[in-house]
């Protein structure tokens, strides 16, 4: 059938087909003359489970616990499970994923193919290092098992491989003690992004997740903002209740009105910061608030307006991160655009591939998707590329092909493995034509 | 409460399965696909830590005992029987003749000889209940639909019987002409009217378990068009490209 997909940002619409199997005789059996793409939830920030003349494939109805073992601390679960949904299951045995990115949503298959990162990525690494095996289903190639034992190569390139080896159709995964269902919270006010990276970079250690919210939109306090610094605690008498969330459907947004712009963000983001820092004090919260930040803020995601917006993700190497604020700092006052949300979190790791990790700060913007905006960010890559930058590949949707073959020094050797592994390159996307892989 | 679920792979069957082990049903699942079938009954256990055994059996021509058999030692008996299997092309004239076997074995003739096998120890149970899921398409013969409605509405005809076997017995019959509901075998297709996500439709099956209902719609709205549709004169009807 033919339908309309969006990117969550917005920026990226199409119409294009779409199969939705549910039974395994049904995906296994597969057969597409063109393009193909899997697709989670469908909350990416980019088009990477869709593209012009792709057919995708939604994955929903396979989201099945397959397997646990609550000794070993492993699940092996079908690719369609949400996040939300292994949460549930695995708190009641007091485990947990380790790495689980900002909605309960977002599913097992999209966090492999994203290798995406949670709110402890200093911590506990990226989502695909918790991976033990993929079950990946290619139509010319079958069923094909991976781990990091048997076929290592396309296991590695599968893992943040953009969905461009296969359909991921099960993995098994490792789990971490989930010490206590609440947390213990501080969000510790800073006055700019010096302060801000400072404080970052001195609770990242001793904290269990560590992160910012900032804001950029009041050029006359540039930076103000709070961390976030959260600890397990052992359980009070709280019970933490089963999620409960609606599910997000950016495909079917019609109508994105323009709230956050350079008029009402400064307000805005002023009464967001009045809001996290007028309770100093400590205060135990269930866990998920603090894992799951986009829950319960989806309209967020539609206030841009019609051209939606970009989010620009880079993460800027430690040795530089001083020098590189005073130079956004420029550049912010220079453009004077409304930026709506700026986050900042620390980074540990090598990184390969596309992977989006590396040791330092991950430094995030969100503008509206207008031609002033793009002026910005061309700006910004320039200043990622000149101090070693990389920016998130699945955040950004707009970000060309030559600015990421810049800033990934395994940019060829992933589009080469690639093209080893299946000639025909039947697997494909919006994201990953844009990228030219 | 002990449960066989037949076509519970996926669609109805499989959110049927979902709901009644959230309800601490034990549960026998019965579908074509060996694979879907363990994942669904995997699932199912290690969420609602409830026995859940299965077996993939060929619907156009299964062993009734050889499955009441299993069912038995398996749950240890059975209080509910659920035949949800269904399977439709959409036809304009002749046929395979072998496409023609399996759509009315899936649709009818399995899910008479499977009932049949089970009808004793339904009738036994102290709370046992019968359910059958038909369609809507078999209200008024038609052309687009034919071999599929003309199984539906036989299955439907047997249902109503077996209420009437069953009238002096604690177990209740329910059968249920489904409307479209949004599973593969309505995927990608233009419908007339919206399809019910079948997690709700086995919501309501499940709410409804212990009441005599006989046969109803779901949706119900369902009801008043077929009324329409079944009383429409003929000169009118055969106009319709339906």
């Amino acid at each position: 059938m033919r339908r309309r997909f969006a990117s969550l940002d917005g920026h990226t619409v199409c119409e294009a087909d779409y199969d939705e199997p549910d039974r395994y005789r049904d995906l296994l059996s597969l057969f597409s003359h063109g393009p193909i793409a899997a697709r989670g939830a469908g909350i990416s920030y980019v088009a990477a489970s869709f593209g012009e003349g792709i057919k995708s494939v939604g994955m929903r109805r396979f989201d099945r616990i397959l397997a646990f073992d609550a000794q070993a601390r492993w699940i092996e679960v079908e690719a369609g499970a949400s996040l939300g949904k292994l949460y549930d299951f695995c708190r009641q045995y007091s485990l947990a994923l380790p790495v689980q990115p900002g909605h309960p949503q977002i599913t097992i298959g999209g966090c492999i193919a994203g290798n995406v990162h949670g709110k402890n990525q200093y911590r506990e690494g990226l989502f695909g290092d918790h991976v033990q095996q993929i079950d990946l289903f290619h139509p010319a190639r079958g069923l094909i098992g991976l781990s990091r034992e048997h076929n290592t190569e396309l296991f590695a390139l599968t893992i943040g491989g953009l969905g461009l080896t296969g359909i991921i159709v099960s993995a098994k995964l490792s789990l971490v003690p989930m010490a206590a269902s609440f947390m213990t919270v501080e969000h510790l006010p800073v006055g700019d992004l010096d302060e801000a990276f400072a404080v970052v970079a001195e609770l990242r250690a001793s904290r269990e997740m560590v992160y910012s919210w900032l804001d950029l939109a009041d050029l006359a306090r540039l930076g103000r903002g709070y961390v976030v610094a959260a600890s397990s605690t052992p359980n009070g008498t709280e019970t933490d209740q089963p999620l409960v969330y609606r599910d997000m459907d950016p495909d079917g947004v019609r109508f994105r009105l323009p709230l956050l712009t350079r008029a009402t963000l400064p307000v805005i983001n002023r009464l967001y910061r009045y809001l996290g820092t007028r309770q100093a004090a400590p205060r135990r919260v269930p866990r998920s608030e603090i894992l799951f930040p986009a829950l319960g803020k989806e309209l967020y995601f539609n206030g841009y307006g019609r051209s939606g917006f970009i989010e620009l993700q880079a993460l800027v190497p430690e040795s530089a991160a001083k020098a590189y604020i005073a130079r956004v700092v420029g550049l912010v006052r220079k453009h004077a655009r409304p930026i709506g949300l700026t986050t900042l979190k620390p980074f540990r790791g090598k990184s390969s591939f596309l992977h989006y990790t590396g040791n330092g700060f991950s430094f995030t913007i969100d503008v509206p998707a207008d031609s002033e905006s793009m002026n910005l960010l061309s700006d910004l890559d320039e200043l990622n590329c000149d101090f070693g930058a990389v920016t998130a590949v699945m955040k950004d949707s707009r970000l060309s092909a030559n600015v990421a073959r810049r800033q990934y020094p395994e940019y060829a050797l992933f589009k080469e493995r690639l093209n080893a592994f299946d000639p025909a390159r039947l697997f494909a996307s919006a994201l990953s034509r844009r990228l030219e892989l | 409460m002990k449960s066989l679920v037949i076509g519970a792979s996926a669609g109805l069957g499989r959110s049927l399965a979902e709901r009644l082990a959230g309800a601490g049903h034990d549960l026998f699942l019965v579908a074509s696909d060996k694979r879907d079938l363990a994942a669904v009954a995997a699932d199912l256990r290690l969420r609602f830590n409830v026995r859940v055994f299965s077996e993939a059996i060929d619907l156009l021509d299964p062993e009734p005992a050889v499955l009441r058999a299993r069912v038995l030692e398996a749950l240890g008996g059975i209080e509910n029987l659920f035949y949800v299997a269904g399977q439709s092309v959409m036809d304009n004239g002749p046929r395979d003749d072998g496409e023609v076997k399996r759509l009315i074995a899936v649709n009818f003739t399995s899910g008479v000889r499977l009932v049949n096998a089970f009808l004793e120890d339904l009738a036994r149970a102290p709370r046992g209940n019968l359910v059958g899921a038909g369609s809507c398409a078999s209200e008024r013969g038609r052309k687009r639909n034919s071999i599929y409605g003309a199984a539906k509405g036989g299955l439907d005809n047997y249902f109503a019987a077996m209420r009437h076997y069953l009238v002096s017995k604690p177990c209740k019959v329910q059968f249920y002409r489904l409307g479209y509901l949004a599973t593969h075998m309505t995927f990608g297709q233009k419908l007339m009217l919206p399809a019910l996500e079948p997690e709700a439709a086995a919501s309501v099956i499940v709410a409804n378990l212990g009441r005599d209902l006989g046969a109803v719609y779901l949706p119900k709205w369902w009801r008043p068009i077929m009324t329409i549709i079944r009383l429409m004169p003929w000169v009118v009807f055969k106009r319709l490209n339906i």
